[in-house]
């Protein structure tokens, strides 16, 4: 996996990261700035990202042996992880073939608060050969550098919460820290 | 982009060899291999003896294929090896899809199924998994040795070879229950058929009507006798009742309580009884008969006083069982019920000089039996007794090349506590006088136990000159329940109440240099060297983790391990997470990580699925946001421990130099014991 030694690149430079850099649109009511970090070890076109309610689908990608870190705003409640495609071939020679991997079972979910930035880990995408494996994992710390490196200025003094794991106080502990620093 | 990272990382290496003095640089590469024959893995692996007694096979991996080797007994030769590719294309159908994965195999297991077929289990991380079946014809007058192969490309394990049926096998393949909790269904294999998935047709099944099991155990005529299943921590044991094949039924004759340990091992035709090693209302884990009549324990027939046993030994045959084995003082032990067999091991161990002397295959009429010979001194010699002759001959060594690294020998010393107990720890020292000690807590730390038995990593630092300390703490296995269960939950607190008792007891009784010691380890071991820093900074000059738990609550947030058996397991070793949560940051050193005041060498991989490299980072910032001072090396591409010479070589370089630096004030980048320690 290089997936780390390409964030290990990206505390050096920001020459290979696909992040968004613009300042943050302003939130409507009800809605909450979402952290979305995925990596691809290997090819994924399209990641789908449902949430609650009608019209409340996203899709991200391609990614291809590269990683994606965006901050979006999104209307608040719960969000699922639910389809990775690709496709082959072409119309025009009759061969298109689109590849669909469903791992709406896998539960890869999160929440959205409103009114804050919301952490939702890291989903990595593994290719092998024709599966593929699906995890989230929770890598607060790095992610939480990356933003900070690239949004420091947007994200200051605005909350950040863990729609992926509550319970983890790390993120507290993360911004006491920074704040303890930023007195020195 | 890993075209643009791999360009970097190019990049990054010339600037380094440009930066480096030349000679800096070629002594650097140079000192990592010297370090590399510690950890290659062994030359030989798997090794068998068939039925009659004329061939024993074994495995010869190599970086790309693996050779299957066949010696012949008579003439002490082999044959041209057969050659596989561990490269592997596995194409599957699924819901009427065809899906496809490359797989790098490793063989797990080698079993002769009958004097003419060979069983190579092949897997890949958990992923893959298939019996590779070679049919041997005689040898020929040139000496090559005709074979034919086919494929078991079934998840499941063989359940009986079946001695009086040369042809024929009984496979139980894994089936899906419900969530998490299997069974297997068995086959009796025709080994000269080609095996398809039609073979395994449910229609074929031998458990077409009764319980549904885990393991089964079967009679000299290949009838199934008995079996168990566990199902929430309690196995059931279900045995045969009617007094022919055709009246034979399998009902429920026996539960055992929660987290007991039950294993059938054997049978008994004559007296209607199991032999079972359990620990069902004992501590430690003892083989005892069981009466299927009756539906109780009867005898005892085998308890150590002090130790689990791990296994029974059989006859293949007879399937008589005729003695057990278990880890005596960090060495693999076997007791066999008879004189003749103890003779054997005793000769054999005067013989090599080697404390460890087991028997790990043997002919059907045992004239002919393996012995593997081994301790931490001798990494390893097979060894092959023909009872007419009464003679041993040597088959191989399996790590010729570490004949001349002067690997020592490991002591056992016996620690008292202040609770009374006693627990063991093992001692090596090197051929340096007062050298600077290394404390190395095992990884865990429930159910996983140091031995005396070669270790790669104890004899690499021995040979650069420090003594290590292994300890079996409470939470160890081998020393039977209640020793294990005082380790639960126990992180910073009791395990290492344990590690500092053993260490003060070395120091004490020991010519180590006391005044320079370090404590170091992997997983748990990592965790543990971080919060012993953190808890007696006094007993320690400095702290090495390599993929070290940092943080306790997030070893349970991960999206692979939902289920609530594993989560129920998590906090019964760790803790709770939710009403346990003070406890928990308490004895995380990432939370703690400010009464840090000691070197520290951080490491982690890329690819670890069991500590997630997120702990190391959470740590790695707070010390840099803190200011702390301390080493970091991230490993591209290494899980939960190392698969690649060249990584643990790479790591353990890094690792001498830090304890150099901190334990003999040298900087230098030598891996060579300090002569002023002498």
């Amino acid at each position: 996996m290089k997936y780390l030694r390409f964030f290990v690149l990206i505390f050096s430079s920001h020459l290979f990261c696909i992040v968004s850099h613009a300042a943050l649109p302003p939130l409507d009511e009800g809605e909450g700035y979402v952290i979305i970090a995925a990596y691809a070890d290997g090819y994924a076109e399209s990641i789908v990202l449902e949430g609650e309610g009608m019209f409340n689908t996203h899709t991200f990608g391609p990614l291809n042996h590269a990683q994606l870190i965006e901050i979006k705003k999104l209307p608040a409640g719960r969000y699922q992880w639910t389809e990775i495609s690709e496709e082959n071939g072409s119309l025009a020679k009759g061969n298109k073939l689109k590849i669909e991997y469903n791992v709406s079972d896998d539960n890869l979910s999160f929440t959205v608060k409103p009114g804050v930035i919301n952490y939702t880990g890291l989903l990595m995408i593994e290719k092998l050969g024709s599966r593929m494996r699906v995890r989230q994992l929770n890598r607060t710390s790095i992610i939480l550098k990356i933003l900070e490196q690239d949004h420091g200025e947007d994200i200051q003094g605005m909350t950040i919460v863990n729609g992926l794991y509550p319970n983890d106080h790390y993120i507290e502990f993360y911004q006491a820290m920074a704040a303890e620093k930023g007195k020195q | 982009m890993r075209h643009l990272s791999t360009l970097m990382s190019v990049l990054v290496m010339l600037c380094s060899l440009f930066a480096l003095p030349q000679s800096h640089a070629i002594s650097t590469e140079s000192n990592k291999e010297q370090l590399a024959p510690f950890f290659k893995s062994a030359k030989y692996k798997h090794f068998s003896i068939s039925p009659s007694g004329n061939r024993v096979a074994y495995i010869a991996p190599k970086a790309n294929t693996y050779d299957l080797i066949i010696y012949d007994v008579a003439t002490g030769k082999t044959n041209d090896p057969i050659t596989f590719t561990r490269r592997q294309t596995d194409v599957g159908t699924e819901n009427g899809i065809t899906s496809w994965e490359v797989h790098f195999n490793r063989i797990y297991d080698l079993l002769w199924l009958s004097d003419d077929f060979i069983s190579l289990q092949q897997h890949s991380n958990g992923r893959f998994h298939r019996y590779v079946l070679v049919e041997l014809g005689p040898t020929g007058s040139d000496g090559s040795l005709p074979y034919r192969l086919s494929y078991v490309s079934q998840h499941g394990y063989w359940a009986d070879t079946l001695p009086h049926d040369r042809n024929h096998a009984v496979f139980a393949k894994y089936e899906q229950h419900d969530d998490y909790v299997f069974y297997t269904d068995l086959f009796k294999i025709d080994l000269r058929e080609k095996v398809k998935d039609s073979t395994f047709r449910k229609k074929y099944r031998l458990n077409k009507s009764g319980p549904k099991l885990h393991d089964w155990i079967f009679d000299n005529n290949g009838w199934r006798v008995a079996g168990t299943r566990t199902v929430d921590r309690s196995t059931e044991l279900y045995a045969r009742t009617g007094s022919s094949p055709r009246k034979y039924r399998y009902k429920s004759v026996w539960t055992g309580d929660r987290d007991d340990s039950v294993k059938v091992v054997g049978f008994d035709a004559a007296s209607n009884a199991l032999l079972v090693l359990t620990n069902h209302k004992s501590d430690k884990v003892n083989l005892r008969r069981f009466d299927i009549e009756s539906q109780r324990f009867t005898d005892m027939v085998f308890e150590h006083p002090s130790y689990d046993l791990r296994s029974a030994i059989y006859e293949p045959e007879t399937k008589n069982i005729i003695g057990v084995s278990f880890l005596e003082k960090g060495i693999t032990k076997q007791h066999y019920f008879s004189e003749d067999y103890s003779r054997f091991v005793e000769r054999l161990s005067a013989q090599t000089g080697t404390n460890g002397i087991n028997a790990i295959a043997m002919d059907a009429n045992s004239r002919n039996i393996l012995f593997f010979a081994d301790d931490s001194a001798n990494p390893g010699e097979v060894f092959i007794y023909h009872r007419e002759r009464d003679a041993f001959n040597s088959i191989t060594s399996l790590y010729p090349w570490l004949a001349d690294k002067g690997l020592r020998k490991t002591q056992t010393i016996s620690v008292s506590l202040d609770s009374g107990q006693t627990l063991e720890a093992f001692l090596t020292l090197p051929d340096v006088k007062n050298p600077p000690l290394v404390v190395i807590p095992h990884g865990g730390p429930i159910g996983i136990s140091d031995s005396r038995h070669y270790s790669s990593n104890i004899q690499v630092l021995v040979n650069a000159g420090f003594a290590t300390l292994q300890v079996n703490y409470r939470g160890s296995q081998g020393y039977g329940k209640a020793f294990m269960r005082q380790g639960m939950q126990q992180w910073g607190r009791l395990i290492e109440d344990d590690i500092e008792a053993a260490l003060q007891h070395t120091v004490k009784n020991f010519s180590v240099d006391q005044d320079n010691v370090c404590i170091i380890g992997g997983s748990y071991g990592g965790y543990s060297a971080l919060y012993s820093i953190i808890r007696s900074p006094e007993l320690y000059n400095c702290a090495a983790s390599f993929a070290g738990v940092t943080d306790l609550a997030l070893q349970f947030q991960r999206s692979d391990v939902k289920d609530d058996a594993t989560m129920t397991l998590l906090t019964e070793i760790i803790g709770d997470p939710v009403s346990q949560q003070a406890l928990l940051f308490e004895y995380s050193p990432l939370y703690q990580h400010e009464q840090i005041t000691k070197p520290v060498f951080l490491a982690h991989g890329t690819d670890d699925v069991i500590v997630d490299i997120e702990h190391a980072y959470r740590l790695h910032f707070a010390l840099q946001s803190k200011g702390i001072e301390h080493e970091w090396k991230v490993m591209d591409d290494v899980g939960h421990g190392f698969d690649y010479t060249s990584d643990a070589a790479d790591y353990y370089f890094d690792l001498i130099q830090f304890l150099n630096k901190h334990l003999r004030n040298d900087a230098t980048n030598s891996i060579e014991p300090s002569k002023t320690a002498e």
